[in-house]
């Protein structure tokens, strides 16, 4: 074992051992999911996102959101994310297929994300609020403001029917100023509601009540 | 903390002019010396390889890419609960069936009979569940009585569609708009199905008199007149 | 096995090594000073992270400031500035030491050298300026790592060729290691960035991948290289042979084998299928036998000879490397298990885990390793013996901060988010004090880099004409034991 190139082989297979654990058979078994057709609408499951939302996606990358906020929901009954009500279910590799680049994400700084678009509810402009100043929502929240996604515009005649209402103290804009969102604000909001694994996959039905 | 008294030249070689202090104080080239392995080492390592080849044949769902949950294996880990046929039913009716007989199943009058509480679909005199599948498969037309009233219009044959999807749109209508029939399965439509190829053109009503009922009885289901095979859930004739 | 290996005479000469280090002395010193450069860098962009996480109100709102950028930029930079950069430099020396020939085409090792630093700007702007791929240690968007790989595969082009002329004789085991690393280095970083970045694969496929380059990264690329200057280095500081070449290789082939497996155990339970966390389970808790086979062997080599530890900053620092890397492993191991990991995944110790060993192991040998290697590149010695002392207290408070902070955080927080009545709120509020603390940490990190760096410039400048090699405590009149610096 004492030769280079003995040592040379060895290294390889053990590299190329791991390599086709954990690189290849990933790369064969999931890089050709397909979504599975869905037989109560027609549609697929995970179901096709709208383009603003793939817009988002960019925009979550790009600001490091992954950095505090993971994307996956683990089994029960090993761990509590479902009776803590991240999700119904186990997130499977399947349900990244609505996006370009998967965050399960390491960190819970903040909240699992899996399924916002599942408890964000009706309200995109509460979201925007949360998104400008977090602190307006929740005033533990260590979240940064992303206020750097809005404008801050004087109104010009009628109020922007986009923009933000309801901030207060001191995050609300000057009197006769409005803030409104930009593309890519719209298009992360699009994006977080676009979290949303309610449906069940043949891997991962959804955890009967207990 | 400095103590710069000591003499950097250690070592015995000679020095040269442009070598550097520090190249110069250096130890030889580091050597191994080779005695054995600790034996608590080695069985500790025996134990450990042991265990983590346990634990991953133990947890390794048969290292198939669709077990995500070690802990739900075999059977327990088989495919999704289908989904409701009611749910496939009601999509199905909606895009297919609701413009002739309305999404309220009310029809119109003289030309799409009713649903609703159609002697047609919940079963009948001589009418069986089998005949409903019939008219589903073929299709019909020419006048039809309904409820004591009269239609002549014709139905286009929906053979295309899947067995579990006729079942789901059947047992959506059968359980729908206050009627209560029992459900129409997949395997009844498929036992339909196969004795029926023969027939290509639309059915009329003279015709489907003419073939004795089958009736799919859950509990509380009325016996049809003259019941041929009263047994839902025969496999199909050969 | 054999046991022969590596008793061979020592048929370097000073003036051989002093010609062998004349032809690595470019390369080697631009990539320690590039790092140091870096690595200040990163730590600033650390404590700006770490102060945002207590007090979001800080450089709140600036795009380029936002929190998720500036960690990664930290964490990015760290790795691709500082710690590889400093890893190459080590290697390339090692290599033509442990080879015994001078290291050819040197000048082309320099010019790597300048364009890597040239992607490390490019990456880290295109972070800030949003331009980031948020993978882990894979931020940099694809038109600034293929500029990294170029430069990195004329470095290991030349590293190889050196192993290929090297003079006939058995190999000491930091050439090994070295060996292993340069492969290893250019498989993980051209496979992920091809699959992840310059041109992804199905996002189903990416998370298994992404573990097994984070994971690769730190157990394949930075371990072997820290373990193979401290392999050299600790018995040229003391005169001392390694104890074992049996641990030796025991340790090398279970480092590899079982350090390959482990990125599963970082997503247990989650949307990778369940034999890859098993596997990940099994491998990195199998590691403590690399952990016990490697620690100690350096215990065994070390043993009644500790006193260099307190005045040599070669030894002081690679040993407190080394002991970090054992409790890494070890900690690894206990956050693997599933029961545990159940609690603790997602928490703060997972941060804290990345500094022992990306900071507490791998920064602080390569410390030690400059300390040793760059008096003999310059042929003068470390300016002032206090500042290194300084450094290296400053560098022990930061880390232990952070990681003792972090963990005592992680499992309050870890036990907060995994109970079902205690609201998310109270995880936030519960970890506070324990971040504040680690901010601290990273202040006392920053504060060390800069005093590193300034080390570093001191001695590439020659400003103190110090003949006497640096202490870093009083050594004992009549001590048996060799200088050692």
């Amino acid at each position: 074992m004492n030769k280079l190139p003995n040592i040379f082989v060895g290294i390889f297979v053990i590299f190329g051992s791991a390599w086709l654990g954990l690189v290849n058979y990933p790369l064969k078994n999931l890089g050709n999911l397909q979504p599975v057709p869905d037989e109560a609408t027609g549609g697929v499951l995970p179901p096709t996102v709208s383009g603003l939302a793939v817009a988002g996606h960019k925009v979550y990358a790009a600001n490091g959101c992954v950095e505090c906020h993971s994307q996956q929901v683990r089994f029960a009954p090993l761990t509590t994310d479902i009776d803590k009500e991240l999700g119904k279910r186990q997130t499977v590799a399947r349900d990244y297929l609505r996006e370009k680049t998967a965050f399960p994400g390491i960190l819970r700084v903040g909240q699992d994300l899996s399924n916002y678009g599942a408890r964000a509810g009706e309200d995109i402009n509460a979201i925007h609020r949360h998104l400008y100043e977090p602190r307006s929502v929740n005033p533990w929240s260590n979240m940064p403001s992303y206020c750097f996604l809005y404008n801050v515009v004087k109104i010009q005649g009628q109020p922007s029917n986009e923009a933000v209402t309801g901030l207060t103290g001191p995050c609300a804009p000057k009197p006769g100023y409005e803030v409104v969102p930009t593309e890519k604000a719209k298009a992360l909001v699009a994006y977080l509601l676009s979290l949303n694994q309610s449906y069940p996959l043949p891997e991962s039905p959804v955890a009967t009540a207990k | 903390m400095n103590t710069p008294s000591n003499d950097p030249h250690k070592q015995s070689e000679t020095p040269a002019p442009e070598v550097s202090a520090p190249v110069l104080r250096e130890a030889s080239e580091p050597t191994e010396k080779s005695s054995p392995l600790p034996f608590w080492l080695v069985i500790f390592a025996g134990i450990l390889v042991f265990w983590g080849g346990f634990h991953l044949a133990s947890n390794s769902g048969g290292f198939k890419p669709d077990v995500y949950n070690p802990e739900i294996t075999g059977a327990a880990a088989g495919p999704a609960a289908p989904p409701d046929p009611k749910v496939i039913g009601k999509r199905l009716f909606t895009q297919n069936c609701a413009v002739c007989h309305q999404g309220s199943g009310m029809g119109v009058a003289g030309q799409f009979p009713p649903l609703v509480a159609s002697e047609w679909v919940v079963g009948g005199d001589w009418v069986g569940d089998n005949h409903l599948v019939k008219i589903l498969l073929a299709g019909m037309q020419g006048p039809v009585q309904v409820k004591g009233q009269s239609y002549n219009n014709a139905m286009p044959p929906w053979a295309q569609l899947k067995d579990s999807e006729i079942a789901g749109i059947l047992t959506y209508i059968r359980s729908e708009w206050g009627n209560t029939a029992p459900a129409i399965t997949e395997e009844f439509v498929a036992k339909v199905r196969a004795v029926s190829t023969e027939r290509k053109e639309p059915w009329t009503q003279k015709d489907l008199k003419a073939i004795p009922a089958e009736t799919i009885s859950a509990g509380g289901a009325a016996a049809p007149a003259a019941p041929a095979n009263p047994a839902p859930a025969a496999p199909p004739a050969a | 096995m054999s046991n022969d290996l590596s008793n061979q005479p020592d048929i370097l000469t000073a003036a051989e090594r002093a010609q062998i280090d004349s032809s690595t002395s470019g390369a080697a010193l631009l990539f320690f000073g590039s790092s140091a450069f870096w690595l200040v860098f990163a730590s600033l962009f650390d404590v700006i992270g770490a102060i945002q996480l207590s007090y979001p109100c800080f450089l709140d709102g600036i795009s380029f400031l936002t929190y998720g950028r500036v960690v990664q930029t930290a964490t990015t930079v760290m790795a691709y500035g500082f710690a590889t950069p400093a890893a190459i430099g080590i290697a390339v020396w090692l290599t033509a030491r442990l080879c015994k020939v001078p290291l050819s085409h040197h000048r082309m090792l320099v010019s790597a050298g300048i364009v890597w630093n040239l992607g490390i700007l490019v990456g880290a702007c295109s972070i800030l300026a949003g331009n980031s791929t948020s993978f882990a240690l894979l931020s940099f968007p694809a038109f600034a790592t293929p500029i990294l790989f170029v430069s990195y595969a004329l470095i290991a082009i030349w590293v190889l060729f050196t192993f290929n002329e090297r003079k006939s004789g058995g190999l000491f085991v930091s050439a090994w290691f070295v060996f292993a690393a340069v492969l290893a280095f250019p498989w993980l970083f051209g496979t992920a960035n091809a699959l992840l970045v310059w041109n992804p694969v199905s996002a189903p496929a990416q998370p298994a991948i992404a573990l097994w380059f984070s994971s690769g990264f730190f157990n394949l690329w930075l371990v072997p290289v820290g373990l193979a200057a401290a392999f050299y280095i600790i018995p040229k500081s003391t005169g001392l042979p390694v104890a074992s070449s049996n641990l030796s290789l025991l340790g090398f082939w279970t480092l590899l084998l079982f350090g390959a497996w482990t990125g599963g155990a970082q997503i247990i339970g989650g949307p990778v299928p369940a034999w890859i966390t098993s596997a990940g389970v099994a491998a990195s808790i199998m590691m403590i036998v690399p952990a016990l086979a490697l620690g100690l062997n350096f215990h065994l080599t070390l043993d009644g000879h500790y006193a260099p530890v307190a005045w040599s900053p070669a030894l002081r620092f690679i040993v407190t490397g080394i002991g970090c890397l054992v409790t890494y492993w070890i900690l690894v191991a206990i956050n693997s298990i599933p029961g545990v990991n159940a609690m603790t995944q997602f928490s703060d110790i997972n941060r804290a885990l990345y500094y022992l060993g990306h900071f507490g192991f791998f920064a602080m040998t390569a410390f030690g390793a400059i300390y040793y290697i760059v008096p003999r590149l310059t042929g003068h010695e470390w300016p002032c013996a206090k500042f290194i002392s300084l450094h290296y207290w400053l560098a022990v408070t930061g880390f232990g901060f952070i990681v003792s902070g972090l963990i005592l955080g992680g499992l309050i927080q870890g036990s907060a988010l995994s109970q079902t009545i205690i609201t998310f709120r109270s995880s936030v509020e519960f970890a506070w004090p324990f971040r504040v603390f680690a901010m601290l940490g990273s202040l006392l990190i920053l504060a060390s880099a800069v005093n590193f760096a300034l080390l570093l410039i001191g001695i590439l400048l020659e400003t103190h004409k110090n003949q006497a090699p640096a202490f870093m405590a009083e050594r004992e009149e009549n001590s048996q034991e060799p200088v050692a610096v």
